[in-house]
């Protein structure tokens, strides 16, 4: 194939100080077979990267729909610590796969796990027809240009946050804010690193989000998409995948509601919503000035200034005497003295930060854009849900799209899918558990068809050796991989997993497991998935 | 005040102070504004000092993320003596630090009352292991800025927060602040939480469904009905809506209002009862057995609890009141139209306050009747009713039934149990338990415990008189809380010895206690002075209980404890079963506890109650049970990143589970 070298002298160049690499898969394009459809799962590390090969119009030319690129930094080298992968493995296959052009690029919400893959370079070489990504990116639409303003608040308020942190030296926490930063902000390097936070420096060297490396990467395929961008709001006109034979879209998600873009984990009737005022109220504090008496509540005539930490009240005062700021000695008395440094709270609200983080990071993945992809009218559904969590799932079934003079619900959808991209690494409440008769989407309304349910195949993008052990992550959940097992026979693709340590429940495997090993391959990069329409 | 006078004047028993009786949105409602501030008397404290500093709170004022703090308080000045303390305010601190001082007094107040002793706070654990005094609770008003209020187990602290109102709704206007610590039912449910810690500091460590949950809904149920208890609260809404018919939707609306209080969502409260979409009345839910089945989080099992304590409420009150109602109606029952009688619903409101009193004490008695880790609900059933049998075996029957009745509609009923009738719920007795292990102890083995002295030189937890040869103390509840705690400290060492050493190990086996190492997996921690299978005596306090004759006899109630390291891969566990001399410093995936509560009487020499876990700590099959919990999505994780495991070691367990309640 006249490409091949090319990518071979790439590799190689690449490689150089790497351990022992496995010889690169013989890269060439992606060609499903007559009457098919190819999933290629790319094993990227720890997040998302699949590319789908559809029946072109033209039946020499297939249709080629990328969706997200990205990883957790650090997570490729544990898939097999023998076969260190680079980013540039991966996309110099999507460019030998497509033959260099992308009909639909999909990116389905701004992490870095799903974006930073994505840069010029990374990228030279491959075109991109249309562009597609959720309505939360649309530059002319009201509601995300609030969310986006919001977003910024919060991010500016969280990075203030951090450096409080940082100087009362609360570790753990830190840690866990840049863990939680560092997906909104993205880039290829591990931890919160100066260059991350450097591309969010802006000319009067003030931090600004518009510059993070996400929408740095971002960019490069908006920039790319020759044929346009779309951005697209759940439950509006069924899109064709241009090019595509009989293959249609669905979009599902992001809501347009914003209590279910903030509903991390609805529990009881009453909710209350993370409103930009509270996570701005937190932020005004964190990034306060020295003179941050204007922001107490209550007038000055009741005010004490409380010294920075460290530093004494005045002598033989009440807070001298009750709070203190010395640390305690450590021969302790009996009793606990009435300074004891261990019931001090001079950090504790700085804690919040962390609550703040967390439910950024879960809007951010509720804003996830979820594509039901149905092959052929009435056909089976291949769902790409991102990483939408709760509140987007609720969404899917609270309207309906009209085909024609009939009408499309949710449940239609989901009962005819006989391919689910697993939300968000296979975490908690990324994917709803529940029973048929429950009036929210969940796993038991995928695949109601004995057919369906013959074929259904989950993947879950998730490195767990790297999770477990370098963030302490549950990726994937034990009890969604055991539902997920389950309900699909044991036909679960796991980023870490090597295709032939898929085995069925019982010894032989029935028929549809044959089924499945025929329609399944893979190898150190990537595993090709086929479903007939 | 100067001495001479206070020869003449009698010192005032009760402490007059003015608060919230919900929260401020309600008092600047017009229509609620006539309730909305209440006056309530709390035990008068003679050395209560600037903050206020008396001898059980300490309120320290200091907001770190204001940069300020706030001139405490002082509720001694003769002007706020005169007028009861400060006016209700939002914009005043100071009378932020006066409603939480009140609220928690009260709290503390009912918990004394309904315990016969006085309340300790948990003791704190210093570095190097030994357990330190902590005469006061502190409470910082204004500590966080967030929506979330939370009692902090290693600052022995209530951490209260502020944050500005974000919705715009009928009751609140964006913008302006909502003060968690200004609301009744968060102030006495974090005090609750403190309190409850001080007792059982073991039941936060979630080992079954029910045991976060419990402390959940526990610490509202305390809050609820001291909400219920104050007399004047419910007068006001029971003349308004004539109290029609036992005035029961009445009661448990006003329930769910008060819990959602702003500032915390009414999750809790949700099993009482909800607003008909269809006829916009709100109706009380009606009772499900299989609800508990269905629910798997802390706090929609929480909930069922509230709503089961709160059934049984409801049950004695109908029939406490059926007869007022009778009179008022000449006999028929139904009220004639128009405004009822101010004296009916006078009555009516004190009823319900008399009842919610008494329900609360109930409620908290219960608590000295648990197993000392693992509780179930339905332990605590059987804790309220034995503890409320052995205070008044004769007369507040009815009060046991409705309460059997109401869990059992509820579907909590304990594990394992033959029958539930009142009397198979109690707890066994002393005797009944060894005679059916045919152990047999008699008394001079128990008189040994309380009168002979023990050598404790190898008291396995320090303390810093673990040297020599001490005696079983007593105190009176009178006392100095610092003795007491003192006495305590200094007891378990004895009963530690008495049982590992002494004649009390005859008793071991028929209280669950094993304390021969051979029969133990490696995984059972090892006492650090002899080797064998540790042993924890976690308690030794007092609990109230009358006797045949109508006298009041003072219980001693102990608890014990063993525990053993889990790990959540089984393979694990059972290569570790079998290691010897797994490292002291190794401390397992998660800690198997199991262990007994004995009530014993002092002055018969007899073990009047065993309450003991569901399995002894060589007990695969809880072991397993509590696995099972932890890993196979029993406890739900908090967050999209972590394990439902790492709960175990949060820093502040409360923090994360009230965030929950409000969905942040």
């Amino acid at each position: 194939m006249a490409t091949r070298k090319a990518v071979t002298k790439k590799t190689a160049a690449k490689k150089t100080p790497a351990k022992k690499a496995a010889a690169p898969p013989a890269a060439h394009q992606l060609i499903p077979p007559p009457g098919t459809v190819v999933v290629r799962m790319y094993r990227i590390g720890h997040g998302d990267c699949f590319l789908l090969a559809f029946p072109g119009t033209d039946p020499k030319k297939p249709v080629y729909l990328l969706i997200d690129c990205g990883y957790k930094p650090g997570s490729p080298g544990m898939i097999d610590k023998n076969d260190v992968k680079d980013i540039r493995d991966i996309t110099a296959n999507i460019r030998e796969a497509t033959g260099g052009y992308i009909d639909v690029a999909v990116i389905t919400h701004e992490h870095q796990d799903h974006v930073n893959g994505i840069s010029e370079n990374t990228f030279k070489g491959i075109r991109i027809g249309q562009a597609w990504f959720a309505w939360t990116e649309d530059p002319a639409d009201d509601l995300a240009n609030g969310l986006r303003k919001q977003f910024k608040d919060r991010l500016l308020g969280l990075l203030d946050a951090r450096t409080k942190l940082a100087a009362a030296a609360e570790k753990d926490v830190l840690n866990r804010v840049d863990e939680l930063l560092q997906f909104e902000i993205g880039g290829d390097r591990e931890g919160l690193s100066p260059a991350s936070l450097l591309g969010l420096m802006g000319a009067d060297g003030k931090a600004d989000p518009s510059k993070s490396m996400n929408k740095l990467s971002m960019k490069v395929f908006k920039d790319k998409a020759e044929k346009g961008i779309k951005y697209l709001r759940p439950h509006e006109k069924i899109l064709k995948v241009p090019g595509a034979k009989d293959i249609r879209a669905f979009v599902m998600g992001p809501p347009r509601k914003l209590e279910l873009l903030e509903t991390l984990d609805p529990k009881g009737g009453e909710e209350f919503h993370l409103a930009a005022s509270a996570g701005g109220f937190f932020a005004a504090a964190a990034s306060g000035s020295q003179d941050r008496g204007p922001l107490s509540p209550f007038t000055a005539r009741y005010r004490i200034a409380k010294p920075a930490v460290g530093k004494p009240f005045r002598k033989g005062s009440f807070f001298a005497e009750h709070y203190g700021s010395e640390p305690t000695p450590a021969s302790v008395s009996e009793s606990a003295p009435d300074d004891a440094d261990w019931r001090r709270i001079d950090n504790d609200w700085l804690l919040s930060a962390e609550t703040l983080a967390l439910a950024m990071s879960d809007q951010t993945n509720n804003a996830s854009l979820v594509l039901a992809f149905e092959l052929g009218v009435g056909g089976k559904v291949l769902l790409f849900v991102g990483d939408a969590q709760r509140g987007n799932w609720l969404s899917w079934s609270q309207a309906d799209w009209k085909d024609g003079d009939s009408k499309v619900t949710a449940k239609d959808l989901l009962a005819r899918t006989v391919l689910y991209k697993v939300g968000h690494h296979g975490s908690h409440n990324a994917t709803l558990n529940g029973v048929d008769a429950d009036t929210y989407p969940n796993l038991s309304w995928m695949a109601r068809s004995s057919e369906c349910a013959r074929e259904f195949t989950a993947m879950i993008t998730a490195v767990r050796p790297w999770a477990e052990t370098q963030k302490g992550w549950d990726h994937p959940l034990k009890a969604i991989k055991d539902a997920l097992l389950a309900k699909a026979g044991n036909r679960v693709f796991q980023t870490d997993t090597n295709v032939d340590d898929i085995k069925p429940a019982d010894s032989g495997g029935g028929k549809e497991w044959q089924s499945f090993l025929k329609r399944r391959s893979g190898n150190r990069l990537y595993f090709d998935y086929t479903v007939e329409i | 005040m100067p001495p001479s006078v206070s020869d003449l004047i009698p010192e005032p028993s009760v402490r007059k102070l003015r608060i919230f009786a919900f929260d401020p949105s309600l008092s600047s409602q017009y229509d609620t504004a006539a309730i909305g501030e209440i006056e309530i008397g709390i035990p008068w404290e003679r050395n209560l000092e600037a903050g206020p500093v008396g001898e059980y709170i300490e309120v320290v004022d200091v907001d770190p993320s204001s940069g300020a703090c706030y001139h405490p308080v002082d509720l001694n000045n003769p002007w706020l003596l005169a007028q009861n303390g400060l006016a209700p305010s939002e914009t005043n601190p100071q009378f932020h630090q006066q409603m939480v001082y009140a609220v928690a007094m009260s709290t503390i107040g009912h918990f004394e009352r309904a315990l016969g002793r006085v309340a300790l706070w948990a003791s704190h654990r210093t570095k190097a292991e030994e357990e330190a005094y902590v005469r006061r609770l502190r409470i910082y008003p204004h500590a966080l800025r967030d929506r979330n209020a939370f009692y902090s187990p290693t600052k022995k602290a209530l951490l209260f927060g502020y944050f500005p109102v974000s919705v715009r709704d009928a009751n609140n206007t964006p913008g302006t602040l909502v003060f968690t610590c200004l609301s009744h039912d968060i102030v006495a449910h974090e005090t609750t939480h403190a309190l409850l810690d001080g007792v059982h500091p073991r039941f936060n460590e979630p080992m079954n469904p029910d045991v976060l949950a419990f402390h959940e809904a526990f610490a509202d149920i305390v809050a609820l009905f001291q909400h219920f208890s104050y007399p004047g609260v419910l007068r006001d809404q029971i003349a308004r809506t004539r109290g029609n018919l036992a005035g029961e939707s009445l009661l448990g609306q006003l329930a769910q209002q008060f819990g959602k209080a702003t500032g915390r969502g009414s999750a809790l409260r949700d099993a009482l009862g909800h607003v008909n979409p269809k006829t916009g009345v709100w109706e009380a839910v009606k009772p499900d057995v299989h609800a508990l089945d269905r629910a798997t989080e802390p706090h929609s099992r929480g909930a069922i609890l509230v709503a089961a304590v709160f059934g049984a409420f409801l049950k004695v009150y109908r029939s406490r009141t059926l007869d007022l109602f009778r009179i008022a109606s000449e006999g028929t029952g139904i009220l004639r139209e128009g405004e009822i009688h101010p004296d009916l619903s006078a009555r009516l409101a004190s009823e319900a306050a008399r009842t919610a009193t008494y329900i609360l004490q109930m409620c908290i008695r219960g608590i000295d009747y648990c197993p000392p880790v693992g509780i179930t609900f339905g332990d605590y059933l059987r804790g309220i009713i034995t503890a409320d049998y052995d205070l008044n075996p004769e007369e507040s029957a009815s009060y046991r039934l409705a309460f059997l009745d109401s869990f059992r509609q509820w579907g909590i009923h304990p594990r394992k149990m033959r029958s539930v009738s009142v009397e198979g719920l109690l707890w066994p007795s002393g005797k009944e338990a060894m005679d059916e292990l045919k152990v047999s102890m008699d008394r001079s083995a128990l008189g040994s415990l309380l009168q002979e002295e023990q050598a404790i030189d190898t008291y396995e937890r320090k303390t810093r008189q673990s040297t020599g040869a001490a005696k079983f103390s007593t105190w009176d509840l009178e006392s100095d809380r610092y003795k007491t705690w003192k006495g305590m400290d200094n007891n378990s060492a004895v009963l530690w010895s008495w049982l590992v050493r002494g004649r009390g190990k005859d008793l071991a086996e028929a209280i669950g206690i094993v304390l021969n190492g051979e029969k133990c997996p490696g995984t059972v921690f090892r006492s650090r002075t002899t080797g064998q299978p540790a042993v924890e005596v976690h308690s030794v306090r007092t609990a109230q209980r009358r006797s045949t004759r109508g006298a009041l006899i003072t219980d001693l109630v102990v608890e014990i404890t063993q525990r053993r390291r889990g790990y959540f891969d089984p393979k694990v566990q059972k290569k570790k079963d079998a290691q010897k001399d797994i490292p002291r410093e190794e401390r397992g995936d998660f800690r198997y506890r199991a262990g007994c509560t004995l009530l014993i009487n002092p002055a018969d020499l007899e073990v009047r109650r065993i309450i003991r876990t569901a399995g002894t700590i060589t007990d695969d099959a809880e072991l397993e049970r509590q696995r099972r919990y932890l890993t196979e999505g029993g406890l739900e994780p908090a967050n999209a990143f972590d394990s439902a495991g790492r709960a175990l070691s949060l820093r502040e367990p409360f923090a994360l589970l009230h965030r929950d309640t409000e969905g942040m």
